[in-house]
């Protein structure tokens, strides 16, 4: 059997994942329903009439996004220390590299698809207009997703070794998301205010600049935190 | 101008506290380490002795 | 019968009575010999500990970052215990620039914190190493120790323009209070003297602390090897 190519073999992985996923979807549901309970929640933290509910949307959207993603970064690693999967993982004829991208597109699927539910349900508690914005939306999320997922797969996989990873990821990941979530939270609020596009470049790129280096940062860095 | 010593006699003295007070972490667990190699090294001297003592054909 | 040459007690260490002497010049003359800024009053004597500390802080973190990026290619114990010593002390500088920095800003800019593009980036690298050695706290075994750390480290020297930039854009985008800008103002020589001996003050201390802790990692160490190499696990 000739070993599968990079990209081959990572959507393989991403497929198995994903795979596991839709069969028990019980991480997604859990994902989901905590990204509606904070979205619910948030609105009773502050004074609807001093600040209004379009000033708070981004905020209480990407500190949602980053909390769940967390909770599906943390499993993408759990499920395999069960039985030692990971070790049939680790002798597979594939790249680490490509396990790593591998888990990395599962978990921006599984993101994806909470931020799908998550969204319109702000759009609507919070009483935020989409329809004009939704296309500037969608590439502020796409950028700052993969910047989480590469960043929070990897600590994932760090902390996966050690007794206390569900604490120990945030922990780890959380610094690791200021120049992520703050510039998507910024561009978002100008983009859900009305103003063009244009005017969030500048947060935009810095979006970019992270999801290229870290992309590839953490996929060098990978098989370094899986050796035996 | 603003009479604000307190400020900065504050700032040195918390630096200077804390600076010592590191120093002081690294000579604590120093010689927690040498009483920590003390021990064993008694412990080693004592079960050569008891080696010795006993005849060979001991398990 | 097992060598129990383990942690031996070593000679006087000269060099970290030297740095102990020169930090010590550094405050006196910082307090005693350097007149207070008209405008600022006294409060401005606080830039001779807490610039000279963010310096050291950086340093260490970085050093932290390069030794780790080595151990990855090289396998060296001797990088990890610099590794980890000097994240340990750069915390410890980092304390102590978050510590300094409000104690100045409360007087002059009349609030003890702002999100200024530095200080919240010294804010997050002390998160960051804080983590750092968190993470060196929960793996037993050496190497996966090692190595795991070394990625930390070396993302969270990648981490660092980002941080900076983010949070510069974020301020430039948004009005903040207006401060007095005490950053433009001339020092006159004497001062300049002050600034320029704490610098030099500071890092001798860095590199005393870290020789110490990196004396202690190695005796610690070479301990648990001749303990791993008892049989009865030197109990």
């Amino acid at each position: 059997m000739r070993a599968p190519g990079l990209l081959a073999a990572s959507w393989a992985i991403a497929r198995k994942d994903l795979a596991i996923e839709f069969r028990t979807r019980s991480a997604f549901l859990s994902s989901v329903v905590f990204s509606l309970l904070a979205i619910v929640i948030f609105y009773f933290a502050w004074d609807p009439t001093a600040v209004g509910p379009l000033a708070l949307a981004p905020g209480v959207l990407w500190v949602t996004f980053t909390f769940s993603g967390l909770l599906a970064m943390h499993r993408s690693f759990g499920v395999e220390a069960a039985d030692g999967a990971i070790d049939a993982l680790l002798v597979a004829p594939v790249a680490r590299e490509s396990i790593f991208l591998g888990k990395a597109l599962a978990n921006v699927v599984f993101v994806a698809g909470v931020q799908a539910v998550s969204l319109p349900a702000i759009a609507i508690f919070y009483n935020v207009p989409l329809a004009g914005a939704w296309l500037p939306l969608l590439g502020i999320l796409l950028l700052a997703t993969v910047g989480l997922v590469a960043v929070g797969t990897l600590f994932a996989s760090i902390t996966a070794n050690t007794r206390m990873a569900e604490l120990l990821l945030p922990v780890l990941a959380i610094p690791f998301f200021v120049p992520v979530v703050m510039p998507a939270a910024q561009a978002t609020a100008d983009v859900l205010s009305g103003r063009p596009i244009a005017e969030s470049f500048a947060w935009l790129r810095i979006l970019l600049a992270f999801d290229l280096v870290f992309v590839y940062a953490c996929t060098v860095a990978y098989p370094f935190t899986i050796e035996d | 101008m603003p009479d604000n010593a307190i400020y900065y006699q504050m700032a040195y003295a918390a630096t200077i506290v804390l600076y010592a007070g590191y120093a002081l972490t690294i000579r604590i667990r120093r010689r927690a380490l040498e009483r920590r190699a003390a021990r064993a090294a008694r412990a080693a001297r004592a079960a050569q002795a008891e080696r010795t003592a006993v005849p060979p054909s001991s398990p | 019968m097992p060598e129990t040459s383990a942690a031996p007690r070593r000679p006087f260490d000269w060099f970290a009575l030297l740095a102990v002497a020169v930090t010590a010049a550094a405050y006196v003359r910082a307090i005693w010999f350097t007149p207070p800024e008209m405008l600022q009053g006294y409060a401005q004597k606080i830039l001779y500990v807490h610039a000279p500390s963010a310096w050291v802080a950086f340093l260490a973190f970085g050093l932290t970052a390069l030794a780790g990026a080595f151990w990855l290619f090289l396998r060296d114990p001797r990088l990890d215990r610099f590794a980890e010593s000097s994240a340990e002390v750069g915390v410890v500088f980092t304390t102590a620039v978050l510590v300094s920095g409000p104690l100045w800003a409360k007087p002059i800019w009349g609030t003890w914190w702002t999100w200024d593009a530095r200080l919240t980036l010294t804010l997050f690298l002390w998160f960051v190493y804080l983590g750092y050695l968190v993470l060196r706290g929960v793996i037993p075994e050496r190497d996966a120790r090692a190595r795991l750390s070394a990625v930390l480290g070396i993302l969270g020297a990648l981490l660092v323009p980002f941080i900076h930039l983010s949070v510069y854009l974020f301020r430039t985008m948004h009005p903040m209070p207006v401060v007095a800008n005490p950053d433009g103002f001339q020092m006159p020589p004497v001062m300049v003297k002050t600034f320029f001996f704490a610098f030099f003050a500071f890092t001798l201390l860095y590199a005393a602390l870290v020789r110490a802790r990196y004396a202690f990692a190695t005796d610690r160490d070479a301990l648990e090897a001749t303990l791993d190499a008892t049989p009865d696990g030197g109990r």
